[in-house]
């Protein structure tokens, strides 16, 4: 074999051995949600006998089903309650205290980013008990989706901020000052003036937080009751709902209510995505 | 920079987050030293439906049972009727029995429990009580005519040491062993075992057949029940309510057990998988015809005859060790399932006279029953109907109390955090490579677990 | 100042209070939220030495947080170094990879709960490739259990962290690779010499926060998964955490386990800070 053969079939190889692993953990990402897809339309015995396969009918039975025995629809409604709130909350609380941040170069805001900074790695989980107990002396036990809002905003008050700063940095002195010589309020200046400039961080900060409410589970499951469940909270109870005791898992619905609960984020993924990622990155690159 | 315009409405704000700093340190401390709920029920005027007698609408419920259950059908349609009769609503809410009295808990501390609780007197709930989260029915029992209604076993096992009453009996229970016997039969063994060394050569026989012997929910309640039925198989039921008492697991009486444990494990009496396995994964396996051997309540043989009527069902006891002093297979018995009064509930209580009355009517209760219960009635207030009765629950009702010896399991004594203690230690018995010293020291823990 | 602190305050009302508060309530016999709290003092810590279920949880978190970043960072890494020099396909590569971070915890494990199942897509997928002997309850047998667990963790973080790692290298400029061509350096030159001294401290951030997802979330995981069992082969700090709390009703002595697995958290923070510390 003379020597460019060798090189090309050397590189073809090489090319292979990078390309293998990468495409068999995409394969193993895939094949998942596939089989997720059309188990959805199948019952058990079809999904033992044949699990890969395309289902015979394209059947919703097990769509309703999943929504009636925890109705799942309402918890979607009850995440998006929640997750909708949150984003307004930390967004009027966020805001200002990146503006705060951004404008002043000093001793203080270094200090506050790096508080900021260093909230981002305590462990909110850690004081689940606590944080329940403070929903029940507060009284916001009573409308658990409330108090979730607040949480949610809490929680992600760090991040929101962090990833605000930068924007807020951006603004030219000269359009802040300007605004200032108008005589606006503080409110209408930074409606008017610094908000346009900010959108697009906004919305980064927005969608974050929602995903980050729509997707959290385990203080939504201490804090919400059977009336207040969301789609989080709602969707493992498709497996313990069985038609008797002594049934099993019928895995047709729970498939269908997984793709219920993901099918908004998807959405928003498929529309955002760009937008997600460079969040997400911009959000650890920054932090 | 300025400080005039943009500073002062947010000065305000710092003033007031100042201010709510201060409040919120105040309420920790408050929580931490006073979130008692013994007078719970005093925070509880918020929650609920009606709160003063008069004009209630609705009555909440939260039960074990499952919506598509036959007992959870029979709710519905007895709260139907009830509505229909009276223009009360009712309101069922169905949660898992694990689940239940960790939800019942967080609806006692906030206030908004509902007005009757539907669940066994295990773990948590025997606290209740005690703790202010349900009250004493006793006194209803009388005012409202019904304790001519109930046995006096049922009203025995629901009665607490100062003479109240807990709940309303709705559920008795017997819990046998369910031999197949096809599948025993086919594996040459022509009747259940009644030794150990008969269920040892048994369980050989079986895996040799290419069935499993005797199929556990490891992971699930009938763990901790499959340990006590071995040490009564063992010992006397007083030396096993000793044991209990005192949860000297390392002693003597202790290591017998553990020892029987390991031995029938090693034996490859339990079924391969069973560490990992919950009460319908245990359930199915047996109805699907891969174990030969189950230990289930008679809160399953409706779904037996549901799901596998033409299984050929066996009922029996557990066999009996060599130095056993009970001369027949054993088997347990007891209450199970009972109603509960609630703090909110007590504020309606008009309204639940005419729900609990309504329930308990002969026809009602009879209603529940047949769908395979055992009743907690007195013999001749109800009229069965044996044709519509699962055949396991007529057969268990024949057989147990003459055939097996009949226990009331200890554990339903112990403690709430004993008993999830002792739950979580009784799985590792099952599980592969648990030695006899992890075993022990866990079921030690579980005791001084307080 | 004053646009800084209602964010500060928020904050601070939903972490320092619930911290002090966890502290104080940790020293209190608290069983079943229906019951009173009654002072112990040290009984909860003294047992913390004793349980024998700690150590289990312990050892366990350490093998959950250990493997899980050891498969996931290194990983990442090399994926994201991959996607970052834009190779064909990187683009749709990017979407496929970034997808398991959009899945809920919930819905992951419920959706592995399928996979996992006698009758699952695993043990199907192993029987048709012939290897049907490979094929067990995955859940259910100590043996795999905890590994099981882990595998969903690292499902959802290689790929994640990857295209995050993707967006941090795109950032080094192509000039440096190509010097380093002309050198004569190979790939694994490239990422070994470039990519990783010019990106250490970044990578050491998602280590950190990866420590942090896996350590806390485990409770979540577990919980949804296997509640800690066979037995307790899958019990982990943060679940213990919430068990006994919530399902044993022991939640004094679950502020003293939050105590303790805030410090080991701490710790492994400090830990992992170290190694990625770079000589200034």
């Amino acid at each position: 074999m003379n020597r460019r053969r060798s090189r090309r079939l050397r590189r073809r190889l090489a090319v292979i051995a990078v390309y293998a692993p990468v495409l068999a953990y995409a394969a193993a990402i895939i094949v998942p949600l596939y089989y997720l897809l059309v188990s959805a339309f199948k019952t058990n015995t079809e999904i033992a006998l044949d699990p890969l396969g395309l289902p015979d009918v394209l059947n919703f039975d097990k769509f309703a089903q999943a929504n009636r025995s925890v109705e799942l629809l309402a918890a979607s409604g009850n995440s998006l309650f929640t997750a909708l709130g949150s984003v307004v909350v930390t967004i009027a609380l966020a805001a200002p205290a990146a503006h705060g941040i951004a404008k002043r170069a000093g001793a203080f805001s270094t200090f506050a980013q790096l508080l900021f900074g260093l909230a981002f790695l305590i462990p909110q989980f850690a004081v689940i008990v606590p944080t329940y107990l403070l929903a029940v002396r507060t009284g916001l036990i009573q409308v658990p989706l409330v108090f979730l809002i607040l949480f949610y905003a809490a929680m992600n008050m760090p991040v929101a901020v962090l990833l605000l700063i930068p924007f807020f940095r951006a603004i030219p002195k000269e359009i802040e000052e300007s605004a200032e010589l108008d005589g606006a309020g503080a409110l209408a200046r930074m409606r008017h003036v610094l908000m346009p400039i900010v959108t697009p961080g906004l919305s980064t900060v927005a969608v974050l937080c929602f995903l980050a409410a729509w997707n959290e589970y385990i203080f939504a499951q201490v804090m919400t009751n059977s009336s207040s469940y969301t789609v989080q909270v709602a969707l493992p109870l498709l497996r313990s709902e069985g038609a008797f005791q002594g049934a099993n898992v019928d895995l047709g619905r729970l498939a269908a209510g997984v793709i219920i609960s993901v099918i908004p984020v998807f959405v928003m993924y498929a529309i955002l995505r760009r937008r997600l990622i460079d969040a997400f990155a911009a959000g650890a690159v920054k932090g | 920079m300025s400080n005039t315009i943009l500073t002062r409405p947010f000065e305000r704000h710092f003033r007031r987050g100042a201010a709510r700093l201060s409040c919120a340190a105040v309420a920790a401390a408050l929580t931490v030293a006073g979130c008692s709920t013994g007078g719970g029920s005093g925070g509880g005027s918020g929650g609920g439906g009606g709160g003063s007698d008069g004009e209630v609408q609705t009555i909440t419920t939260l039960s074990l049972y499952s919506a598509d259950s036959g007992a959870g059908k029979w709710l519905e349609s007895v709260s139907e009727s009830f509505t229909a009769a009276t223009g009360i609503a009712v309101k069922n809410e169905f949660v898992a029995q694990n689940d239940l009295p960790t939800t019942y808990g967080k609806q006692v501390i906030a206030g908004t429990e509902p007005d009757l609780v539907m669940t066994n007197l295990v773990a948590d709930p025997t606290t209740w009580l005690e703790n202010g989260a349900t009250v004493d029915v006793a006194g209803y029992l009388d005012e409202w005519g019904l304790r001519d209604v109930f046995s006096d076993n049922a009203l025995e096992a629901w009665t607490n040491a100062k003479g109240q009453v807990q709940a309303f009996p709705l559920e008795g229970y017997n819990w046998p062993m369910w031999y197949n016997m096809d599948l025993l039969n086919a594996a040459g063994i022509d009747r259940p075992p009644a030794t150990w060394d008969e269920l040892k050569s048994a369980a050989v026989a079986l895996r040799d057949s290419g069935v499993q012997p005797m199929v556990v929910a490891a992971a699930d309640y009938p763990a901790p029940a499959v340990v006590t039925l071995v040490a009564l198989a063992m010992m006397s039921e007083a030396a096993v309510a000793e044991l209990f008492d005192n949860g000297d697991w390392a002693g003597p009486d202790g290591q017998k057990i553990v020892q029987a444990m390991l031995e029938l494990k090693q034996a490859g009496v339990f079924a391969d998988d069973s560490a990992g396995l919950t009460y319908p994964d245990q359930v199915a396996a047996f109805g699907a015809g891969q174990a030969a051997m189950l230990f289930d309540g008679s809160w399953g043989y409706g779904n037996a005859q549901a799901t596998f009527p033409d299984l050929n069902i066996e009922l029996g006891g557990f066999p009996l060790s060599p130095d056993c002093p009970a001369d027949k297979p054993i088997t347990f018995a007891g209450q199970s399932t009972g109603i509960w009064i609630s703090p909110n509930g007590q504020e309606k209580i008009d309204a639940l006279e005419k729900f609990i009355t309504h329930v308990y009517s002969p026809e009602n209760l009879a209603a529940y029953v047949n769908t395979g219960f055992i009743s907690p009635a007195k013999p001749g207030y109800l009229t069965l109907d044996d044709t519509t009765l699962p055949p396991l629950n007529v057969a268990s009702q024949e057989i147990l109390p003459l055939q097996t010896t009949v226990y009331q399991p200890t554990y339903n004594a112990l403690s709430p955090t004993v008993t999830s203690a002792f739950f979580r230690a009784s799985t590792e018995a099952f599980v592969d490579g648990t030695t006899a010293a992890q075993l022990t020291q866990s079921l030690e823990q579980a005791w001084q677990a307080q | 100042m004053a646009e800084v602190t209602p964010a500060l305050a928020w904050y601070g009302t939903f972490m320092v209070l619930p911290l002090l508060a966890m502290i104080v309530l940790s020293f209190f016999t608290w069983n079943s939220l229906v019951a009173s709290p009654k002072p112990s003092g040290l009984e909860n810590y003294r047992y913390l030495f004793e349980d024998e279920i700690l150590r289990t949880a312990t050892v366990n978190t350490i093998a959950y947080v250990g493997v899980g970043l050891a498969l996931i960072i290194p990983m990442a890494f090399l994926l994201g170094f991959f996607l970052s020099r834009r190779p064909p396909g990187h683009a749709i590569l990017s979407i496929i990879f970034f997808t398991p971070w959009i899945v809920s915890a919930s819905a992951r494990a419920m959706m592995f709960t399928g996979l996992y199942q006698p009758a699952g897509a695993v043990n199907s997928i192993l029987s048709l490739v012939g290897l049907e002997d490979w094929g067990r309850l995955w859940l259910a047998d100590p043996s795999t259990a905890l590994w099981a667990v882990i595998a969903t963790e690292a499902w959802a973080g290689i790929g994640s962290t990857a295209v995050i790692f993707s967006a941090a290298l795109g950032r080094i400029p192509n000039e440096v690779y190509e010097a380093a061509r002309l050198d004569g350096a190979g790939t694994w030159r490239e990422i070994v010499s470039i990519a990783y001294p010019m990106s250490k401290d970044f990578v050491g951030l998602m280590t950190m926060l990866q420590f942090l997802w896996l350590f806390l979330g485990s409770a979540g995981t577990v919980l949804l998964l296997t509640k800690g069992g066979p037995g307790s082969n899958t019990m982990t700090l943060a679940f213990y955490l919430y068990d006994q709390a919530f399902i044993s009703g022991r939640i004094g002595y679950s502020q003293a386990i939050a105590v303790a697995g805030l410090a080991v958290g701490l710790i492994g923070m400090g830990i992992i800070r170290y190694a990625f510390r770079t000589k200034e």
